[in-house]
């Protein structure tokens, strides 16, 4: 099997079809917005965080600003289902164009800095037991911005699929 | 209603020169798109984490502290403010006589109304809340009136291209 037969397969399944033809508005124009909602989310409270580390609002304590981690993978999830989706409704287009692997390694980055970004800042565990002792290092500004540039990364190529592949918007 | 009126505008629009110039180079209006989802992420991320906070979550964060991050929110939306505005000058035809487009514009002008209001009667109270004090009922409905329509205004603004002609 090769790489375009597993993409016309993920293509032809019956979900897929649904979503690209049916011209329900639950189908793709639901999702597409879905998936715009959970970047909102998941890039605005990356955001949030990347700000505060780079000294935006001193005054936010670090310890309970660990919560903003929460929205932040909620809206992850509602990216990446719903990107799954959409890619599947277009898998031999999506997968066969540049642009559309340089959004993915943009994301790649984006989310490995929140990773190293929350165990720079929250300690080793990460699960925010280090919280009260949290600590902005020089380590983790240099992270908040790579952070930053990393998903204004994705958006633009994202924003660019539009415009160099025939997909729908 | 007012239909005709609404496409003799936009027709009149369309053919000025600032409407020619926004164009005249075909990447413009991707470049604009990017700022404007950019700009949709800060206002969505920072505005949506001051309405949480107003709901009753986050508590232990304080207000006047999470309200210094505000101008990033603001800025956020002047620029979704300024490349919206590029858009309905580039293609006004796509807008004016679309849905959604109309959609779009109220549930702004709800959110607007909703944090005036809100800033003219409770804006000064609400920052001598200290952290973990239980929300006052009127600020949890400002905080999810705010977060709902913001909601609403992606929504539509994402429906444009699906229930009208826009692109």
């Amino acid at each position: 099997m090769t790489v375009h037969d597993f993409l016309l397969l993920l293509e032809s399944t019956a979900f897929s079809t649904w979503l690209r033809e049916s011209g329900s508005v639950w189908a793709y124009p639901t999702v597409l917005t879905a998936h715009t909602l959970g970047m909102g989310i998941l890039v605005g409270s990356n955001a949030a965080l990347n700000l505060r580390l780079l000294g935006v609002a001193p005054q936010i304590p670090l310890g309970p600003m660990v919560a903003f981690f929460k929205a932040l993978w909620i809206g992850a999830a509602i990216s990446a289902v719903t990107g799954i989706m959409l890619f599947c409704a277009d898998a031999t287009t999506k997968g066969t164009t540049p642009v559309f692997f340089v959004k993915l390694g943009f994301i790649a980055c984006a989310i490995v800095v929140v990773v190293m970004l929350r165990r720079a800042v929250y300690g080793p565990k990460g699960f925010g037991q280090g919280a009260d002792s949290a600590v902005v290092t020089s380590t983790a500004k240099v992270l908040a911005v790579v952070s930053l540039v990393s998903w204004a990364g994705a958006i633009t190529a994202g924003r660019f699929m539009a415009y160099l592949t025939p997909t729908p918007r | 209603m007012f239909m005709p009126e609404l496409q003799h505008f936009a027709a009149w629009l369309h053919a000025t020169a600032p409407s020619q110039w926004v164009r005249y180079w075909p990447w413009t209006w991707p470049i604009c798109e990017t700022l404007h989802f950019i700009g949709l992420s800060l206002l969505v991320g920072i505005v949506g984490m001051l309405d949480l906070r107003l709901m009753g979550f986050l508590k232990q964060i304080p207000l006047p502290a999470l309200k210094q991050m505000l101008p990033y929110g603001i800025a956020g939306f002047v620029i979704n403010l300024i490349t919206g505005g590029i858009f309905i000058v580039g293609a006004p035809e796509q807008y004016v006589t679309n849905l959604a487009f109309w959609m779009k514009m109220l549930f702004l002008v709800i959110s607007g109304v909703n944090v005036l209001y809100f800033e003219t009667t409770h804006g000064r109270t609400v920052l001598t809340i200290g952290p973990d004090e239980p929300m006052p009922t009127p600020f949890k409905i400002a905080g999810a009136v705010s977060l709902l329509s913001w909601f609403m205004v992606l929504y539509w603004g994402r429906m444009l291209p699906f229930l009208g002609n826009a692109f």
